[in-house]
C-alpha cells in the first residue's frame, strides 16, 4: 500500500498518486520541504532498499501493476504453461527503473535502509510518501508517531497505464482487452507481499499438544482479541476479519480519527477486493528465486553495478537454473496450483 | 608410550602376572586391575568421541552435502549426488561473478601484477630448490605457489583491471587490509601502554574492553554511529558537511567502515598479547642499548622488535584465521551491499544456506576452508616457524 502525508498534499493542492509518473511528481514536489516542523528539509519518498531485507517485496509490488492484467490467476513470475520466467522484459525493467528513481527523493543512505529504518523516518514525520504493509496505519497513532498522528492517508499501490505484452516483452498501452480490470485506464495489481500469516501445527504432535496449539491460534484470531491487536502497531497484525475491516469502533478507540480509519480501511479493502490482486511466489525454492537471485540482482542494479536489462537477464538465467534444479514439471504444477489454475 | 608402559611394568608387577595368578582374587580387585589396563583408552575416549562428533562428523557430512543437492521435505530429506556441480557453478557457472568477479579482459596494470607475481613465485621456488630441497617441502611449496599465483591472476583480472570482483577478493581485503591496520594500531597502543606513563592501567582496561563485546553489538553500534541522517552523531556529520554523505551506498566507503568496526573489536586482541610480549623484553638489553647511546628507534629495531617477533607472527596468524571468517559485521552493517560490495565468503555461504541451498552453501564453505588452510599453513611454515626457530 501507499501512504502519503494527507496534510501536506492538501496544503499543496495535490492528489495521491495513481501511477508511478504521478508518484515521482508528488515526491519531487514534497522533497526538500520541512514536513515535520523541525526546520530541516525532509524526504519526498521513503522506500526501503537494503539488500537481504525484503526489498524484493517492494520491487514485486511495483512490477505487478506493469505485468499482471488478467486477474489473480495471471501471475507475475512465470508463464504457467512453460515455467519460463516472465521477468526479462520491459515491464520488470520499468519497475527496476522506478524503484531506483524513487531514491532521488529519498534519504541519502536509503540503499542501506531496511523497513525498520524507513518506519522510523515515517514516524518522525520525515517522509512525504512511503510504501509499506498495513502497519503504517497503527504505527502512526503510536506514541512514537506523534509527529504524524492522523496526518496520513492511504491508497492502493500505484498502477500503470502501460503494461506488458507477453509476446514481445514490450510495454504497450492499456486498452479494454489488455487491461480488463483497469480503472480510468490504469491497471492496478495490488501485490499480496509475503502472502499473509498462517498458523501451522505439526501433524506428528501429540493430540493434546495439537489441541492446545489450535486453541491458542483460535484465541489469537477471535474477534475479541484480534480486533484489538490489529490496531496496535507493535503487533505486526494487519486487519483481516470483516469485523475489523467494517467496524470503525476499535480503530477510533485506539486513537484513529474517523476520517483516517475510513480512509485506511478503504485502501486495504480496495487492495484485498481487487480481482487483479497479485500473488506472492508460493512454490518450492521461493527463497532462492526471490531472496537470493532477485534480491542480489536488484541490489547490484541499485548500486549501479549493472543495468536493468542486465539484471533482468541475470534473474531469468538464475530462475531457470533453480527451476531445472527442482524439476520443471513439478514446479509448473505447483505454480499453477498457487495461481488457482486447476485444469 | 614407553614411559607409560615402563611405569606400569615397575609400579604394578601384578599386571604382568599370568592370568591364573589373579583368578583367586575377589572380583572388585580383578575389575579395578582390568580398569587400570584399560585406563589409556578410557581417558582418551571422551576426547576422541568429542572430536568425532563435533569436528570430524560435521566435516565429512558437509563435504557430502557440498557434492549433493539436498532437499528438505516434510519429516525427511532427499540427497542427490551432483558431482562437482556446486563448485563448478562458483568457478565457471552462474555464480562466477559472485564468487570470483566479472572478467572483461586484463588491463596493463593487471598484466604487470600477474607477471610480477609469477616471476616472484618462480624465483622463490628456484631459490628453494637450490638451497634446501626436500620432496615434501617442495610439494608443500608448490601448493602454496599455485594458490598464490591463482590469487594473483584473479586480482590482476579483476581488482587491478578495474573490473567488479567477488566475495573471494572482498574477503581477502578484509583479511589483508584489516589485519594490517589492526596489527599496526595494536602494536602502537601496546608500545604506549608499556611505557611508564600515568594511568596506564586504566588505558589497558579501556583498550581491552571492545574484545568482550559481541560482534553483532559492534555491528549495530557502528551502523548507528555511521548513520548520517538519524544516528547519534548525525548533528556532528551535518556540522562537518557530511550530512548527505551515505557511506553505505559507496562500495569502498562501506568496505572501509566495516574494517573500522572490525578493527575496533580486534585491535585489543593484538594489543593485549603484544603488550605481554613487550613487557617480557629484557630490561638489561634495553638499558645496555641506552648506555651505548642507541636512539629510541634503534632500540626498537634492534632489541624490542626481534624479541617480540615470534609472538607478533603468532598473533597475526591467529587474527588472520579469524578474519577469514568475517560475517557478523557485513551482515549487520550492510547485508553485503551496496550490490555485493561488502559480501564476505562466509556471508555468501550464509545467504545460500538461508535459502535452503545447502549444497552451494557447503561448497563455498569448503572453498573458504581450503583457502584459509593453505594460506595459514603456508604462513605458519614459512614465517612463524622460521621466526620461532631463530630465537
Amino acid at each position: 500500500m501507499l501512504y502519503y502525508r494527507r496534510d501536506i498534499l492538501d496544503e499543496m493542492g495535490l492528489n495521491p498518486p495513481r501511477n508511478w509518473d504521478e508518484y515521482m511528481t508528488v515526491a519531487g514536489a514534497m522533497h526538500g520541504k520541512d514536513l515535520n516542523g523541525d526546520g530541516e528539509p525532509d524526504y519526498g519518498s521513503c522506500i526501503f532498499k537494503k539488500r537481504n531485507n525484503q526489498s524484493y517485496f517492494a520491487i514485486m509490488s511495483m512490477a505487478a501493476g506493469f505485468v499482471q492484467t488478467q486477474g489473480t490467476g495471471h501471475g507475475i513470475f512465470f508463464d504457467p504453461e512453460t515455467m519460463k520466467p516472465k521477468v526479462n522484459n520491459e515491464a520488470w525493467q520499468a519497475a527496476f527503473e522506478v524503484y531506483k528513481a524513487t531514491g532521488e527523493f529519498g534519504p541519502p543512505d536509503e540503499l542501506n535502509h531496511d523497513i525498520g529504518d524507513t518506519r522510523g523516518l515515517v514516524q518522525t514525520g520525515r517522509c512525504g510518501m512511503v510504501i509499506d504493509w498495513g502497519d503504517i496505519g497503527p504505527l502512526s497513532i503510536d506514541p512514537a508517531g506523534a509527529a504524524i498522528k492522523n496526518k496520513m492517508g492511504a491508497v492502493i499501490m500505484p498502477g500503470s497505464s502501460r503494461v506488458l505484452d507477453e509476446a514481445s516483452g514490450k510495454l504497450v498501452d492499456c486498452n479494454a482487452e489488455r487491461c480488463p480490470h483497469a480503472i480510468d485506464g490504469i491497471n492496478y495489481s495490488p501485490f499480496a507481499a509475503f502472502g499473509g500469516w498462517s498458523g501451522a501445527i505439526n501433524k506428528n504432535a501429540d493430540a493434546d499438544v495439537k489441541q492446545a496449539a489450535y486453541d491458542f491460534l483460535s484465541y489469537m484470531n477471535q474477534a475479541a482479541q484480534s480486533n484489538f491487536d490489529v490496531t496496535q502497531g507493535w503487533t505486526g497484525y494487519n486487519p483481516y476479519r470483516n469485523s475489523q475491516l467494517d467496524n470503525l469502533g476499535p480503530w477510533v478507540d485506539a486513537g484513529f480519527s474517523e476520517e483516517f480509519a475510513e480512509n485506511y480501511l478503504g485502501a486495504i479493502k480496495d487492495s484485498l477486493n481487487s480481482p487483479n490482486m497479485a500473488s506472492d511466489i508460493r512454490i518450492p525454492g521461493a527463497p532462492q528465486y526471490t531472496g537470493v537471485v532477485l534480491d542480489r540482482e536488484l541490489a547490484r542494479f541499485l548500486a549501479g553495478d549493472i543495468s536493468a536489462a542486465e539484471a533482468t537477464a541475470n534473474i531469468e538465467a538464475g530462475w531457470e537454473e533453480i527451476t531445472e534444479d527442482f524439476g520443471r514439471d513439478s514446479q509448473r504444477t505447483m505454480y499453477r496450483l498457487s495461481l488457482g489454475i486447476t485444469n | 608410550m614407553t614411559a607409560v608402559s615402563g611405569r606400569s611394568d615397575n609400579a604394578r608387577p601384578g599386571l604382568l602376572a599370568p592370568a591364573g595368578a589373579t583368578a583367586g582374587l575377589p572380583f572388585r580387585v580383578r575389575f579395578s586391575e582390568w580398569l587400570d589396563q584399560q585406563s589409556r583408552q578410557l581417558f582418551i575416549t571422551p576426547a576422541v568421541v568429542m572430536i568425532l562428533v563435533f569436528s570430524i562428523f560435521p566435516l565429512v557430512a558437509s563435504l557430502i552435502i557440498a557434492f549433493s543437492r539436498i532437499r528438505l521435505r516434510g519429516g525427511s530429506y532427499q540427497v542427490t549426488f551432483v558431482g562437482f556441480r556446486n563448485f563448478n557453478k562458483q568457478f565457471f557457472g552462474s555464480e562466477q561473478f559472485h564468487f570470483l568477479g566479472t572478467f572483461r579482459g586484463i588491463s596493463l596494470l593487471g598484466w604487470i601484477v600477474i607477471l610480477a607475481a609469477a616471476a616472484g613465485i618462480l624465483w622463490w621456488l628456484y631459490r628453494y630448490t637450490t638451497t634446501s630441497f626436500t620432496k615434501f617441502g617442495f610439494v608443500g611449496r608448490l601448493i602454496t605457489a599455485s594458490l598464490g599465483f591463482g590469487l594473483a591472476l584473479l586480482l590482476g583480472a579483476t581488482f587491478f583491471s578495474g573490473h567488479p570482483f567477488g566475495t573471494l577478493v572482498i574477503t581477502l581485503f578484509y583479511v589483508v587490509f584489516g589485519c594490517a591496520v589492526q596489527f599496526a594500531i595494536g602494536l602502537g597502543l601496546a608500545f604506549l601502554c608499556a611505557q611508564p606513563i600515568k594511568g596506564r592501567t586504566f588505558f589497558r582496561v579501556v583498550f581491552f574492553v571492545p574484545l568482550m563485546v559481541t560482534p553483532i553489538g559492534v555491528g549495530y553500534a557502528f551502523r548507528m554511529m555511521a548513520d548520517t541522517t538519524k544516528g547519534p552523531f548525525s548533528p556532528l556529520w551535518q556540522w562537518v558537511g557530511l550530512g548527505d554523505f551515505a557511506w553505505a551506498t559507496n562500495a569502498w566507503a562501506a568496505r572501509i567502515f566495516i574494517v573500522v568496526g572490525d578493527s575496533w573489536q580486534w585491535i585489543p586482541f593484538i594489543f593485549v598479547i603484544l603488550l605481554a610480549a613487550l613487557e617480557n623484553v629484557p630490561r638489561d638489553f634495553v638499558e645496555a642499548g641506552q648506555v651505548d647511546g642507541a636512539s629510541g628507534w634503534q632500540i626498537f629495531r634492534e632489541i624490542t622488535w626481534p624479541t617480540i617477533l615470534p609472538v607478533a607472527v603468532t598473533v597475526t596468524l591467529i587474527r588472520v584465521i579469524e578474519a577469514f571468517k568475517i560475517v557478523d559485521l557485513p551482515n549487520i552493517m550492510t547485508s553485503g551491499g551496496p550490490g555485493i560490495a561488502t559480501e564476505s565468503m562466509t556471508l555468501h555461504s550464509f545467504f545460500s544456506w538461508r535459502a535452503l541451498d545447502l549444497g552451494q552453501s557447503a561448497a563455498i564453505a569448503y572453498l573458504l576452508l581450503f583457502i584459509t588452510v593453505v594460506s595459514c599453513v603456508s604462513f605458519f611454515n614459512l614465517v612463524v616457524l622460521g621466526r620461532i626457530r631463530q630465537t
